[in-house]
């Protein structure tokens, strides 16, 4: 009974990551392995859940039928679209090995997918085997989406699960997904989390090797975080924040490497990227508030010359803009919305409870340096920025180390803001509620400081031979 | 001068990577997958249970499963002791579909003389509910000591 059902669950992974690769495919032009496997299943969910999202909103009824007709009328449009844009379709962000560059330049990217392998065949059984044991998974994430799946409406959030409606419904609806397929009995939904995992790391060897960074410093990159304790916890936990962690770090990669070359398709879908982080946690249209502005300034000054606009904000405004449409007056009421509220009359008082704003790093400089905790990412970065801190003044010449020095410095700064905001309404249990929640809420900004000290500090000063342009 | 020094530490971050595997190995994946291996051949809610609560706790949802029929509303203690009984949200992952309500913290005796209707459970806890009062229109079904349900009767 195990077995089919298993199979059944990996049947609706892989089509979620056949919908994402066909999405990625509209957005970029063509896709390779690399792009493929960073992109497919966080687009394919992201996509699949914000399309069902509407229906429900609407009104249709979420059911097995309507799941399943929608899959495939998003699928069907999807590829009907692909072949509308025409043989051109786009440069394409293809990354492509120089064929000059023989066998010794393959090794390191078969052995980075040796080392994915290896990293689902460990976390996927563990993952599955502890099922949905976390508080916030169980009592929080999971129920919602069974709930979803039993009303069929996404509005049973409301009543199902802790928190009502303050959170978007991007990972309780595909859990729902699994629960209206297979009844979530292995429990299915619990592929979710591995696979978030390892498209970060097929995303962050993508990236660094994209700019410049040799093979084995990329996978280097790659094992500092894919082995990383929290990391590992993440993977094989019911919790949306490394899915979160996904989201911003890839739309981050990919907005900075579209306003490098000046390829709209990429800074479209790092757009698309933060809008599906807004949709996966709500603190998180936070990243896409502040990310989204700073790098594209970035890039103006120093390329002097003007972005899209629309490419680069409309996805975000449009996914983010969506769930506060229909979830505001939830959120507003959320603890988080509340501490929001509450904050400036406090400040006004000058009540700023430095105290706290001190007990947030104090926290993290605690745990930075347990390696149960958080490895050794952050000696390793450290160093690392340390080294290649100079680069980060090259605007002009080199803005992509200016724009992920500051997304670095933003990504870190959001949770100790939002902890800091908390701070007002949470008096007595906010050293609790700090130990608790804090390193996971630090994920992106942990991993965008492990980006940025590979970057500057392995990055050619040119790209070299082994980065070759997509041919038009 | 930077190339130099970046290309020197390659090997270096490599044995740190080694050793940040076996602290991952040894802080997490390898009790984990002890404990896992230990619950196994359990269905899904029960590894949860057993995992997050322990075998007790699961024990006890396992008779509220087989006791409570999945049309029945269930009655839960207020929000006080941090019980992991006390959380509705915790409580529906388990025992989905059935519809689940706390006691409001200062009006549990009015609570549970109010839930005297006949698809009408309360979960029995050391603590919860009044048993006298529980009493008037409920049956006690025992599972362990004061743990059971409060059946209509």
């Amino acid at each position: 009974m195990a077995l089919p059902l298993l199979l059944v669950d990996l049947f609706i992974l892989g089509a979620l990551a056949v919908l994402g690769y066909w999405i990625a495919r509209l957005i970029l032009g063509r896709v390779g392995s690399l792009e493929a496997a960073s992109l497919s299943f966080p687009l394919g969910g992201g996509v699949l859940t914000w399309i069902l999202f509407l229906l429900s909103w609407l009104g249709l009824p979420l059911t097995p039928l309507m799941l399943l007709l929608t899959y495939a009328f998003t699928l069907g449009m999807t590829i009907l679209a692909i072949r509308a844009q025409g043989p051109q379709a786009g440069r394409g962000a293809m990354h492509r090995r120089n064929p000059a560059s023989g066998a010794i330049h393959r090794t390191p990217r078969i052995a980075l997918w040796a080392l994915l392998v290896v990293v689902l065949a460990i976390t996927v059984p563990l993952a599955i085997g502890r099922a949905h044991s976390r508080w916030d998974a169980a009592a929080g994430w999971i129920v919602k989406g069974y709930g979803i799946a039993l009303e069929g409406d996404i509005r049973a959030a409301a009543t199902w699960g802790a928190w009502g409606l303050a959170y978007p419904l991007n990972i309780p609806l595909q859990v729902a997904a699994f629960r209206l397929l297979t009844q979530d009995l292995i429990p299915g939904s619990m592929l979710l989390f591995p696979s978030f995992a390892v498209s970060i790391a097929a995303g962050l060897y993508r990236f660094w090797r994209r700019e410049g960074l040799g093979g084995w410093p990329s996978l280097l990159g790659v094992g500092l975080f894919i082995t990383n304790p929290l990391i590992l916890l993440h993977a094989t936990i019911g919790y949306t924040n490394l899915p979160v962690t996904g989201y911003v770090i890839l739309g981050i990669c990919w907005l900075i490497e579209g306003l490098e070359r000046g390829d709209r398709r990429s800074v479209l879908l790092g757009s698309l990227l933060f809008g599906m982080a807004s949709w996966t946690r709500s603190e998180a249209v936070s990243y896409g508030l502040f990310l989204l502005p700073v790098i594209l300034l970035v890039f103006r000054l120093a390329r002097k010359r003007s972005n899209s606009l629309l490419h680069a904000l409309g996805p975000f405004l449009v996914m983010a803009g969506s769930w506060f449409a229909f979830g505001w007056t939830s959120v507003e009421s959320s603890h988080l919305g509340k501490a929001m509220n509450g904050v400036l009359p406090v400040l006004l008082r000058g009540e700023y409870r430095l105290f706290e704003l001190y007990l947030i790093p104090r926290l993290l400089l605690e745990r930075a340096l347990d390696p149960r905790q958080w490895g050794l990412l952050f000696p390793i970065s450290g160093v690392l920025i340390l080294i290649g801190l100079p680069r980060v003044v090259q605007f002009r010449t080199h803005p992509r180390f200016t724009a992920t020095f500051l997304s670095a410095g933003i990504t870190c700064a959001i949770p100790i803001g939002l902890f800091y905001v908390r701070s007002f309404t949470r008096y007595s249990d906010f050293i609790p509620l700090l130990n608790r929640s804090f390193d996971r809420a630090f994920l992106p900004g942990a991993t965008m400081l492990l980006i940025l000290g590979m970057l500057t500090a392995f990055a050619a000063q040119s790209r070299g031979s082994l980065y070759q342009p997509e041919q038009p | 001068m930077r190339e130099k020094i970046a290309k020197r530490l390659i090997f270096p971050i490599a044995i740190l990577l080694v050793a940040q595997v076996l602290v991952s190995w040894e802080s997490y994946l390898s009790p984990t997958a002890w404990n896992v291996w230990q619950v196994r051949s359990k269905p899904a809610w029960e590894r949860t249970a057993i995992l997050l609560e322990g075998k007790d706790f699961a024990g006890h949802i396992r008779f509220l499963l087989d006791h409570i029929p999945e049309d029945s509303r269930l009655i839960l203690p207020p929000r006080s002791i941090g019980s992991p009984y006390e959380h509705i949200g915790f409580m529906q992952y388990f025992l989905i579909p059935r519809d689940i309500h706390n006691c409001g913290p200062n009006e549990v005796e009015e609570c549970v003389r109010r839930v005297s209707g006949e698809t009408t459970y309360i979960v029995g806890l050391s603590h919860f509910p009044p048993p006298d009062i529980a009493a008037e229109t409920k049956r006690f079904i025992r599972y362990e000591g004061d743990y059971g349900v409060y059946a209509p009767k």
